[in-house]
């Protein structure tokens, strides 16, 4: 056996509680991305342009944040010809601090926020792994998604949706692309199995190919597992990865759901 | 690596061209069950059945009763370790046709399937799943046994892959349903089986309802619908190792197919 390689990349995880600016948060965000290993790179000083790191096939991603207010964090992301792939957003109540989980690696983020007065929200984005295949099968291999529009709706928020590139044009609103592991009704999610152990499942991707015609599969999400959604924002799961060989996840506060799945995300802390 | 244990069991393939009366497929049957490493037993003694599978190691075994209706009809019979009919509608029926038709054994310790290639095919099987990494007896083993082809009454029924009988979680009897098998696919159904470079994917026929997770089907895969029915793929299996499939009658649900081992 051997850990599989969407469980092989760099990660980082960092924890904020009592917050109540969206500044610190992107920050926080930036510091993490550059202490990585291998590290991001920054264009444009404090506040620039966030690249992920190269690979061996030439493959990266970038985002750029902002902060329209103190309440409001929002991303940019593009894949690695400029295409952008994502624009959303996350907004946090004013009425009281939030805690933040910033989960990095060199082929991923996830800007997580449990915003304690309301549902969680989340930004994030990445590279997919496509193995067996080689890394550079296909080119749409960027995927994000966030909780809410670049006007502050929350549109499409939940498990099943991320934007990626269909044929040649960004599904920047999100398609219900995610492989949900569920069977022919909106309960059959096999979700535990018979001796009552939870059953973890990656988070699978599907697009349009360049040229159309139905979606095909394009890859695996780096460092996350799919999780019963029983287990509630905040918890820290072990999942065996390989013999001998154990990973600790968090799962997400703001990525919801959806009946036909049921499970949530949860990202690698350990 | 390693071969996964699903794929990991006994099997045998046999084709017979046009087979006219069903006699024929008791007695072929009969000849695969108990030409296999650690055969079936044929508990008639007579050459037609029924016929129990080994025993696993937890004890679990299949008994499968087949009858001649008429010349171009079958009815199976299928009852788990415990006589509970596992395909709780008297019994399921299949057909050939009066003009002769190729019939396909797939065959091993836990599973039978066979494939009447008429111009719309006809697909039984039944199986008892594999559940590794746990227990395999633990709370119990898990049985399954297609929906069709056909109903007691004869008529067509249930012949999607996705259809078949599995005894739920607290139930007191098997019970037939689409739901009890896992799509591995998006909310979405515009999907092709294969990846962005075309190349097919291949997963494991999973049974799953409502939150539980029952195991695979033994040397069973789900593949895309636009292989043809009878189709041989080769499939890679491990380093190394691959196995060859062929696509079964039963009809497309999600996208998907099912495919038996025949080497």
């Amino acid at each position: 056996m051997a850990v599989p390689a969407f469980l092989n990349s760099s990660y980082r995880y960092l924890a904020l509680a009592g917050i109540t600016d969206t500044q610190d948060i992107w920050d926080s965000f930036e510091a993490e991305c550059l202490a990585n290993s291998p590290p991001w790179t920054r264009t444009g000083g404090a506040g620039g342009l966030l690249t992920s790191p190269v690979d061996a096939d030439g493959r990266f991603f970038d985002v750029q944040l902002s902060v329209p207010t103190a309440q409001k964090l929002q991303m940019v992301l593009r894949d690695q010809s400029g295409n952008t792939i994502s624009t959303r957003q996350i907004i946090c109540p004013s009425t009281n601090s939030w805690s933040v989980m910033i989960y990095t690696g060199q082929y991923h983020f996830y800007i997580d926020v449990n915003m304690a007065s309301a549902a969680g929200e989340c930004i994030y984005g990445g590279i997919l792994d496509l193995s067996p295949e080689s890394q550079i099968a296909h080119a749409q291999y960027v995927f994000g998604h966030g909780s809410r529009t670049s006007a502050g709706a929350a549109t499409n928020p939940d498990i099943s949706y991320a934007a990626m590139m269909d044929n040649v044009t960004p599904a920047t609103a999100g398609t219900q692309r995610a492989v949900m592991w569920s069977g022919g009704a909106s309960t059959s999610d096999g979700l535990m199995t018979f001796n009552g152990y939870r059953v973890f499942r990656p988070r699978e991707m599907y697009a349009i190919p360049v040229g159309g015609g139905d979606s095909r599969y394009a890859g695996r999400c780096y460092q996350v597992m799919m999780v019963p959604d029983t287990i509630v924002g905040g918890t820290v799961i072990t999942i065996p990865i390989d013999i001998g060989a154990t990973a600790q996840f968090k799962v997400i506060y703001g990525i919801a759901s959806i009946s036909g799945g049921n499970r949530s995300l949860a990202a690698r802390i350990a | 690596m390693a071969v996964p244990v699903f794929l990991n069991t006994a099997f045998r393939y046999l084709s017979t061209l046009a087979v006219l009366d069903v006699n024929t497929i008791i007695a072929n049957l009969n000849t695969e069950l108990l030409a296999l490493p650690d055969p079936w037993t044929d508990t008639g003694g007579a050459g037609t059945g029924p016929w129990k599978s080994p025993a696993r190691v937890d004890g679990a075994f299949i008994k499968i009763t087949a009858a001649r209706i008429s010349a171009t009809r079958i009815s199976w019979i299928v009852n788990d370790h415990n006589g509970m009919l596992v395909n709780n509608a008297t019994d399921t029926r299949q057909d050939i046709d009066v003009t002769g038709t190729e019939v396909r054994y797939f065959t091993g310790p836990f599973h039978v399937c066979v494939d009447s290639i008429r111009a719309t095919p006809e697909t039984w099987y039944c199986a008892i799943v594999d559940r590794t990494p746990e227990a395999l007896a633990i709370p119990r083993p898990i049985y399954v046994s297609s929906g069709g082809p056909r109903s007691t009454g004869g008529a067509p029924a249930n012949q999607t892959w996705n259809s078949l009988y599995l005894l739920l979680e607290g139930a007191a009897s098997y019970a037939a349903s689409l739901n009890y098998a896992g799509y591995r696919a998006p909310v979405i159904t515009t999907i092709d089986r294969m990846t962005m470079t075309g190349a097919l994917m291949f997963a494991a026929y999973e049974i799953q309802e409502s939150n539980w997770f029952y195991g695979r089907i033994p040397q069973c895969l789900l593949l895309d619908s636009g292989q043809a029915f009878g189709a041989d793929l080769v499939v890679p299996l491990d380093t190394g190792v691959t196995g060859t499939f062929k696509v079964v009658g039963c009809t497309t649900a999600s996208a998907g197919r099912i495919a038996f081992r025949k080497a």
